[in-house]
């Protein structure tokens, strides 16, 4: 699953060109440059690299930290797998 | 009433992506026509088109700004971005931006389509309605620049361009606003585009003649033309660079056909244009034609001229740069606009290329093959649109 987390960080700091560095389980989104809006692409980028599917009740409005966007997505692929 | 300047030009185009390029191209009489890149080519009939070639917008745009960008917008960014650095001021509240297209974000429509319906995918791209609105150039392009004061897209296929100039032309003149970014941006040579193109039967199998007896239709292109229009006083107070002086607008419409064109509606719109520019058609020494190579426009184009100008027809050089640089539908105006303010500053005319027989219902001086040399104080730039709209520029030398 650690590779589920590298993937979803790449496609973070690609689609919201921020710094692959920066981007540590605890830091949150808004911190390093990422808005609700860039969140949009990236899941959409993210259903493509998975081939899954995420509906907007996956992603919950009180997520804030980068661990919490690859700890949703990790759960996507496991119950879609 | 204020008179306004012209002093910043950018553009993206099948000649290349920059003014000098496309200056440059059509002075050469280069032409931007090739074989469309379109995967699906072989299902259609006329398969050459002017594309922009080689173009990477990450050159010119961030990643973000390019995830809700179309393609039409990503060349309205650049040539935006090109025209405010030639400009070297630009000011947010008592500025505008007003971009023109014909059609909007085709390439976004396009691809939702193809994953849903063809390739059996659940969702389209998130952004597939900012990509594709048509006001997605004026809009990104006052985000990026801080733009605040009146921003919009006019859309009027063919004279996009010009109304949207002529818009600003007139907000500046009345003193509504002191800057304006203003043009046009088109970027709709997609398959469905140009399927739609070949069912009307007004597409050219091999180049653009226009004028020339044995033409056979329009080449579409694509592109943006972005200007930097300003009140004279700001532009000469600053020392700007002037390329020369917006002078004139004339805007009609023929209410007679979808598609068919008037010569009375064009006359008109010459007409007027040169009326408020405070000019006489023996003033004009060039115009840059509408010129699509058509069978119907190039005559009634020819007569409108005629009946505009009377005698002085017989020496006013006429030319069509849409051989060349396709016919960028809502970026046409602007770009031709731009070849038209480089034949003011450079007096050398870009000729009408691929003609090579003359059309006694096309009886005017159409600068064949190769560029001339002529001092040229003023000129028109004519756009006459499906719909029946018309929009005529005139410019005059500073």
């Amino acid at each position: 699953m650690t590779d589920v987390v590298n993937r979803v960080k790449d496609i973070l700091a690609e689609e919201c060109a921020v710094d692959r560095a920066a981007l540590l389980d605890d830091a949150k989104l808004e911190d390093v440059g990422i808005s609700s809006v860039d969140m949009v692409q990236v899941m959409f980028a993210i259903e493509e690299a998975f081939g899954i599917s995420i509906e907007q009740e996956d992603m919950s409005l009180d997520i804030e930290t980068v661990g919490e966007v690859t700890s949703a997505i990790q759960r996507l692929v496991a119950d879609q797998a | 009433m204020r008179r306004v300047a012209i002093t910043g030009l950018g553009c993206v185009s099948s000649l290349g992506h920059d003014v000098e390029k496309f200056l440059s191209g059509t002075r050469e009489g280069l032409s931007g026509v090739a074989k469309t890149t379109l995967p699906d080519r072989d299902l259609l009939t006329a398969q050459n088109v002017a594309e922009v070639k080689d173009w990477d917008p990450a050159e010119y745009i961030d990643k973000k700004t390019l995830n809700i960008s179309d393609r039409f917008s990503q060349f309205a960014l650049a040539a935006a971005g090109q025209a405010l650095v030639d400009a070297g001021d630009v000011s947010g509240e008592r500025t505008a931006v007003i971009v023109g297209t014909g059609v909007g974000g085709a390439f976004t429509i396009e691809e939702g389509y193809d994953r849903v319906w063809r390739k059996g995918q659940a969702k389209v791209n998130p952004f597939s309605i900012p990509k594709l609105m048509s006001n997605g150039p004026p809009s990104l392009i006052g985000l990026k620049y801080g733009i605040t004061g009146p921003a919009f897209a006019v859309s009027s296929a063919c004279s996009s361009s010009n109304h949207s100039i002529g818009t600003a032309f007139g907000m500046i003149r009345r003193g509504e606003i002191d800057v304006a970014i203003a043009g046009g941006a088109e970027a709709s040579i997609s398959f469905m585009g140009l399927k739609g193109w070949e069912a009307l039967r007004v597409i050219s199998p091999d180049v653009c003649r226009p004028f020339s007896k044995d033409r056979r239709g329009m080449i579409l292109g694509e592109g943006a033309g972005i200007l930097l229009l300003e009140d004279m006083d700001r532009a000469k107070a600053r020392g700007a660079k002037i390329y020369a002086e917006l002078a004139g607008f004339g805007m009609t419409s023929d209410a007679l056909d979808m598609v068919q064109p008037s010569i009375d509606g064009a006359a008109r719109a010459i007409r007027q244009a040169l009326n408020v520019a405070g000019l006489a058609p023996s003033d004009i020494d060039y115009v840059n034609a509408h010129g699509t190579g058509t069978p119907a426009n190039d005559p009634t184009e020819s007569k409108a001229i005629r009946a505009a100008f009377g005698p002085a027809a017989d020496s006013v050089l006429v030319s069509s740069t849409k051989a060349m640089h396709g016919h960028g539908l809502g970026a046409a105006g602007s770009l031709e606009l731009i070849a038209t303010i480089g034949a003011i500053c450079s007096g050398i005319v870009p000729p009408t290329i691929n003609f090579t027989e003359a059309d006694p219902e096309c009886d005017l001086d159409y600068v064949p093959n190769i560029a001339r040399e002529r001092p040229i104080s003023a000129a028109i730039s004519n756009s006459f649109a499906f719909g029946g709209l018309n929009a005529v520029l005139a410019v005059k030398a500073i």
